[in-house]
């Protein structure tokens, strides 16, 4: 994949694959590409070159079909600041479609979220719990995680690492762009590390740990060290 | 107060374009103004009629404030910048001190700036003198405009004087309004409120020749009359109104948590509405505020001077030369200058929607609300179709609020009829203005707020078109001009077509390129 945005070249021959069911880490600096990646493949941004598929289509011509199978929490959540967080939270997880009740209130309750406050008054944590909550309470088959946990605290970082194996444990696919090493250690399969708009590595954590030097008791830390720099 | 020498070196680095524009361009429409009325009454005998009926009418007392010394060229000048002048200076020294107060906190930057050596009072202190600097500026820049159109030199001095007094008023009920209120778009919206108010109650009590002018602030300046014998009362009145609000606000600073506000905040709904998902739901639930404010404006001023036809009516009966210069029935010439401003609001409702679309895009919203099930045009016709609603309404209520009170007052059915016409044959080129923001918006978010230029045109072009000497060119920019003056002649069938066409057009021409480019952010 390759765009450009001006004279700033964002993705430069980046490679990406998801495969259905896993969870996937995309593990970079800032500015390395990973929001683009996830806006190109929302369909927001279209690419100067590379072919991009999601579910086997091209999502810059049919995003509103695709999108009632992802649902998308963003790194840095601007909300309507005259809703409500329970109106937020309606409004964005019916645009995508698939909103359940149930799950609704159960997730507002476990992120201990007072949904009756006005949106302008949250802190950036209690926003990102808001879009969490509404990507989590869909039925959507994939979840485009960009940098989900930013803002939250150690705690609503161990519930959300809970919700996540338990979405996967529905059988669902989450591509998460993270730099917060463990929370990729927690979650994923597999893992691609890019550094300036191209991927350096594409493997699951045993592969990568094979051929790391500090071998089978290496942290993620380690690893994404070792690769960032091999390719520098 | 420690810092805010700081702070008021902050808002001139950061706002001093502001600083130098708004000053600027109030001071230019008022010396134009006056330039023109030099150009139209040259000769005492042309003055003197004019004081005799248009500067007797209860209508346009109603309409810019009570005229004092109309014999003089200054009382003119003074009169007929009179409703521009209560209203835009009055929202510039609102806007201004919000910006520099309250908009700040909410964004943020005065978290950081008090985490410094500021203290919370500098703050309202350094927006205080930022606002002496403008009004300053301005009151230096009439009063030399006006000696240079060679107008007497302590008239002008007053009447600079107390004209800048009156926007530092203003800008105190600014600063008060966003030490209370719990954000600034409440503080703005509550600060318009009391404008508008302001001047409705000033319409009535002058419109009615009530002797009661201190009731408004909107009615103090006429009343110090710069031009003939000087009154001190009004600026006294002012310069106390400006000092009371700077310690009002000041004691609140000193008191409130970084934040918060005093005026209570009432929780929200637990859960969104079943509407609020779809694409007009969510832009009527977000734009609603703003179009209520419009509808509610365009009543007012549409009743007020509806309410005013007789004596309008008794005036032009006892004038014939005036009913010669202008052209029409009397109550019908009422309508035309109530429909134009209506037709300036039901634009700003419309355009104040489609460039909210171009906000939430840049602020990142659109593109989550694009994440979903719905496509960039479904938004994009859902939230035009609401702009189109609002126009339309804004339209319709000045219309039938003009009909009914002209009715009552002459006891004539066909002033509906006509109002209603009138309404209708405005629409396209409301419409219009509406589809030119729609496409600003599309093409480049950024530069959304030129889509407001045409609705200020509208404005200054209908209400100082004539003293202000325009070339017929210009004047035909406005869009209202190609309809015509209606009711008093009927619409332009050909303008009608094209502007209901372009209207069409123009909201095309915006979803098809907005579907087709890259989002602006998020």
């Amino acid at each position: 994949m390759v765009k450009r945005f001006g004279s700033v070249q964002a993705l430069d021959g980046l490679d990406l694959e998801v495969r259905r069911g896993e969870v996937h880490g995309f593990i970079g600096p800032n500015g390395a590409g990973k929001s683009t990646t996830i806006r190109a493949v929302l369909g927001q941004v279209r690419l100067n070159a590379g072919t991009l598929r999601l579910f086997g289509e091209d999502p810059w011509r049919h995003a509103p079909r695709l999108h009632r199978r992802l649902a998308y929490v963003p790194g840095d959540t601007v909300l309507w600041p005259q809703l409500s967080g329970g109106e937020c939270i309606d409004l964005i997880a019916r645009v995508q479609g698939s909103q359940d009740q149930v799950r609704r209130d159960h997730l507002i309750e476990r992120f201990e979220l007072d949904p009756r406050r006005r949106a302008s008054t949250y802190s950036k944590g209690n926003r990102q719990k808001v879009a969490l909550v509404a990507a989590l309470s869909t039925t959507a088959e994939l979840l485009l995680l960009d940098e989900p946990t930013s803002g939250l605290d150690p705690i609503m970082e161990h519930r959300f690492i809970e919700v996540v194996r338990e979405a996967v444990a529905e059988g669902r696919t989450v591509l998460l762009s993270s730099h917060i090493m463990a929370e990729v250690e927690a979650l994923c399969d597999r893992v691609t590390i890019i550094r300036a708009g191209r991927t350096v590595v594409t493997d699951t954590l045993a592969g990568l740990r094979n051929t790391s030097p500090a071998g089978k008791e290496a942290s993620m830390e380690d690893l994404f060290w070792h690769h960032y720099e091999g390719a520098a | 107060m420690t810092g805010w020498t700081t702070m008021l070196r902050h808002l001139v680095r950061t706002s001093w374009l502001g600083v130098l524009a708004a000053p600027t361009l109030l001071a230019a429409l008022v010396i134009g103004t006056f330039a023109g009325v030099k150009h139209l009454y040259p000769t005492a005998v042309e003055r003197q009629i004019y004081a005799a009926t248009l500067g007797e009418s209860p209508a346009s007392w109603a309409f810019n404030g009570r005229g004092y010394d109309l014999e003089a060229l200054g009382g003119i000048g003074a009169y007929e910048v009179g409703f521009m002048g209560q209203l835009a200076l009055p929202v510039v020294g609102l806007l201004l001190s919000v910006r520099t107060t309250r908009a700040l906190e909410d964004s943020g930057h005065l978290e950081l700036i008090t985490s410094a050596r500021v203290a919370r009072t500098a703050i309202p202190v350094a927006s205080l003198a930022t606002s002496l600097m403008v009004w300053t500026l301005f009151a230096v820049l009439v009063h030399g405009g006006l000696v240079v159109l060679g107008l007497p030199v302590s008239g002008a001095a007053g009447y600079a004087g107390t004209m800048a007094l009156f926007g530092l008023a203003a800008s105190g009920l600014g600063l008060v309004l966003g030490q209370l209120a719990g954000s600034a778009r409440s503080a703005t919206s509550l600060g318009l409120t009391l404008v508008m108010g302001g001047y409705l109650v000033r319409a009535v009590v002058d419109g009615r020749k009530l002797d009661a002018a201190w009731l408004s602030p909107m009615g103090w300046a006429a009343e110090a009359r710069p031009w003939g014998p000087w009154h001190w009362w009004p600026v006294v009145a002012h310069a106390a109104l400006a000092v009371a609000c700077g310690l009002t606000a000041l004691t609140v600073a000193a008191r409130r948590d970084l934040g918060q506000g005093i005026l209570p905040q009432r929780p929200g709904r637990a859960t969104g509405s079943g509407t609020l998902a779809h694409p007009m739901g969510l832009a009527w639930r977000i734009t609603r505020g703003g179009i209520a404010g419009w509808t509610i404006g365009a009543i007012a001023w549409a009743a007020a001077l509806g309410s005013l036809s007789r004596e309008f009516v008794d005036i032009v009966a006892k004038n014939p030369t005036l009913l010669e210069a202008l052209g029409g029935n009397a109550d019908q010439l009422v309508q035309v200058m109530a429909m134009l401003l209506t037709a300036a609001m039901a634009m700003a409702a419309g355009v104040g929607v489609v460039t909210r679309l171009g906000g939430e895009e840049g602020e990142g919203r659109l593109g989550l609300l694009l994440a979903g099930r719905r496509s960039r045009v479904g938004w994009w016709l859902g939230w035009c179709l609401v702009a189109v609603a609002a126009t339309t309404g804004v339209l319709a209520a000045g219309a039938l609020a003009l009909g009914v009170t002209q009715w009552i007052v002459l006891d004539q059915s066909t002033t509906m009829d006509d109002a209603l016409r009138a309404g209708l044959e405005l629409l396209p080129a409301c419409l219009a203005v509406v589809g030119l923001a729609a496409t600003v918006t599309a093409l480049a978010p950024r530069w959304r707020a030129l889509s407001w230029l045409p609705v200020a045109w509208v404005t200054v072009v209908g209400l100082l078109g004539e003293p202000l000497r325009l070339p017929r060119w210009a004047i035909n920019l406005s869009p209202t001009e190609l309809v015509g003056r209606v009711p008093v002649e009927s619409g332009d069938a050909g303008a009608t077509i094209v502007l209901s066409l372009a209207a069409a057009l123009l909201v095309g021409v915006g979803g098809w390129v907005l579907a087709r480019r890259d989002l602006v952010h998020g």
